[in-house]
């Protein structure tokens, strides 16, 4: 993998820019469940706002009283969701590699209906919060956790369904569903078929492997590459059980997401 | 530790061998790489380290003693330490190894190899198996000047990126003309052949199906056959990959025990009970092709292997050869899956008597393997969760008798849920 934006094929820019919008909109959902001024905003008025990139689905946050939630690479949005009040549109991929990685740039605001205004400040600060938490020591390591485990699975899926480098690499990944467990903190779950990851909001209750880390302190370590997976495994802080090829073999791409999210984004262009 | 037949006379420490991969992992890639790794057992139930071993037995870093059931990854066919494989290496040691050209006793093991294995008229020496199949894959090229290699889905033939699951990006090339077929699947084989028709250097099989994380399966009886048939018509070489089972099947050759008749064979692990060799061997009709190769390798004519290969064959021998291997297979197979429905579990020990693996029928996803493993682990047996294990023939029926009892007793806790 190449290091720098302006160094990256065609398909590989398109791979991280669905990276960069699927996280984005899925870490400010989950940040507004945790940060209580994040969480006012977006309950003051229901939004919906969509980010756009040509040749990409859109990734998308719905604000609704107190519910906030996010939908990306093309998952289903349930019906009564409502249609987007404001659609921030990149204009390539590219771009929102380059935007949504820190590298400069704004994208162009599609004021569509009611609550765009309100979608637009909350995903401003939202956006820019994220990171601040993620940087802040004083976070609770459950969120934190959650918000780095959101943040891989949700690149996972990117990574899976848009990177050419890794369709061979999946072709020996077996197919079928993973909890992800975090002791004393929380447990979602992924399915694979094929290509396709899907992110699952709760533990699957029959997965056929389990991923679980000894607490959220093992599971920020692991998820912000500050300790290598196989490492953490032999000090017995995360366990992988079950149909072991599934989640070891989710590691390899584990590693290509963290070489695409080390793209400097700024890199090369003007 | 030992002697008794239940559980272990004193709890499982595993301190050292943590606070030698805490070192590692500053050191080494992974800490432990490849199939040694931790994740590729139950960690914290097994141990990371060993520091010596005797027999069948073997002591981790933190003096842990264990029934080792997985012997080398099968390399130890006659013992650790077997002193009549020793001696004679020691002495060869002493009186140099690596030299500047080959010791006599290359002449002696490839002349031996050549009359052992039936069909095999030449032998080249390497050191690990992937050498021996990479060399295979690369001779059948050049002598069908085709590129195509066909292996069965799931088979292990070596870590090299033409064969190993490395699919990483910058190395997808060098499996391009690398295609696989399910195992045992005959229309399969044949499909594939008609497709790469014209394009096929070898196909590789192993003399039955040893996956890794799935029960093994025997071969079709009618898949030696089509394999020889669609070889010969068109025009690709049978390559034996008998490196996993070499002598546990038959002492003359896997190949034999099915009726096989490849062109080449892949050699090793027990081979020299765990010196580093192993060989590829050919048939006479590749006998200008391999000399007009090309091969060598630094070590590749170290002669203390090669004086170890012909002690080893001499003791495998003297110690019963395979239907020791089996009839102690036999017992193991009975006893681990009678202890199993004792406690209602469905052990089911799959793969030739000396190269069992065990899987149970109620849980594809290996869930109680790695209980079991773990339970046995703690009990002073080293079964591998994942990987078939192999049959020495330094087990003997007392440590069977042991082993079944820990199983029975770790099914038992196992089906209360205490472990």
């Amino acid at each position: 993998m190449k290091s720098r934006l302006d160094e990256l094929s065609g398909s590989e820019v398109l791979a991280l820019a669905g990276i960069r919008l699927s996280t984005t909109a899925h870490l400010v959902a989950l940040a507004a469940e945790a940060d209580p001024n994040l969480r006012a905003m977006a309950s003051r008025r229901s939004f919906v706002l969509a980010l756009s990139a040509p040749g990409l689905p859109a990734a998308r946050v719905s604000a609704r009283g107190a519910s906030i939630r996010a939908w990306s690479g093309g998952e289903a949005v349930p019906a009564g969701s409502g249609r987007s009040s404001l659609v921030l549109r990149f204009a390539s991929p590219l771009a929102a590699a380059r935007i949504l990685g820190g590298g400069g740039g704004m994208p162009l605001p599609l004021i569509l209906g009611p609550g765009a205004f309100a979608a637009l400040a909350f995903f401003r600060e939202a956006s820019s919060r994220v990171p601040a938490m993620l940087k802040d020591p004083a976070l609770d390591p459950a969120v934190k956790a959650r918000l780095l485990t959101e943040a891989a699975l949700r690149g996972l899926a990117e990574v899976a369904a848009r990177d050419p480098g890794v369709e061979q690499r999946l072709h020996h990944v077996p197919d079928g569903s993973a909890a992800v467990e975090v002791a004393g903190a929380f447990s979602i779950g992924l399915r694979k078929a094929g290509r396709r990851i899907e992110v699952l909001g709760s533990a699957p209750e029959a997965p056929n492997a389990r991923l679980s880390f000894r607490d959220a302190a093992s599971a920020v370590a692991v998820f912000s590459g500050a300790r290598a997976a196989v490492v953490a495994l032999g000090a017995s802080e995360v366990t992988v059980r079950g149909f072991l090829p599934l989640v070891q073999g989710l590691f390899a791409l584990l590693d290509r997401l963290g070489a695409y999210l080390a793209v400097d984004a700024k890199g090369g262009l003007k | 530790m030992s002697g008794e037949g239940g559980g272990p006379a004193r709890g499982m420490n595993f301190e050292r061998s943590r606070e030698l991969f805490e070192r590692a992992a500053k050191v080494i890639p992974g800490g432990i790489y490849g199939s040694k790794a931790p994740g590729f057992l139950v960690p914290g139930a097994y141990p990371y380290y060993i520091e010596r071993a005797k027999g069948c037995r073997m002591w981790d870093a933190d003096g842990n003693e264990f029934i080792d059931f997985l012997c080398g990854y099968g390399s130890q066919i006659v013992g650790y330490g077997n002193e009549a494989v020793d001696r004679p290496a020691l002495e060869r040691a002493g009186r140099g190894d690596l030299l500047d050209q080959p010791a006599p006793v290359m002449v002696e093991l490839a002349e031996r190899l050549t009359a052992l294995v039936e069909g095999a008229a030449w032998a080249v020496f390497v050191k690990n198996g992937t050498d021996a199949t990479t060399l295979a894959y690369s001779l059948a090229r050049v002598r069908t000047e085709k590129p195509v290699a066909i292996l069965a889905e799931g088979a292990y033939h070596g870590a090299a990126n033409w064969c190993s699951s490395n699919a990483f990006p910058g190395l997808e090339d060098e499996r391009r003309n690398v295609f696989s077929f399910p195992y045992n699947d005959l229309p399969a084989l044949e499909r594939l052949f008609e497709r790469e028709r014209g394009r096929i250097a070898c196909l590789f099989l192993t003399p039955y199906h040893h996956p890794t994380f799935a029960p093994q399966v025997m071969p079709d009886p009618a898949l030696y056959d089509t394999a020889r048939r669609l070889c010969d018509e068109e025009g690709a070489l049978l390559v034996m990959d008998d490196i996993r089972a070499n002598f546990r099947l038959h002492p003359r050759g896997s190949h034999l025990r099915f009726g096989a008749r490849p062109d080449l064979w892949c050699m090793g692990k027990a081979l020299a009970n765990g010196y580093p060799i192993s060989a590829l061997l050919g048939a006479e009709s590749l006998r200008a092709t391999a000399n007009s190769f090309f091969i060598t390798g630094t070590y590749w004519m170290s002669a203390v292997p090669m004086v170890a290969s012909m002690a080893c064959l001499d003791e495998m021998d003297r110690l019963g050869g395979v239907p020791r291997l089996e009839e102690m297979g036999a017992l193991f197979k009975e006893g681990i899956e009678s202890a199993g429905r004792a406690s209602g579990f469905g052990a089911r020990v799959t793969g030739p008597a000396a190269i069992p693996f065990i899987t149970f029928d109620e849980d594809p996803d290996l869930y109680l393997n790695q209980r079991f493993g773990a339970a046995m682990a703690r009990r002073g047996v080293f079964i591998h969760p994942h990987h078939n294990g192999f049959i020495s023939l330094a087990h003997s029926e007392d440590d069977m008798g042991i082993t079944i009892e820990r199983a029975r007793r770790a099914f038992e806790a196992m089906a209360v849920g205490r472990e």
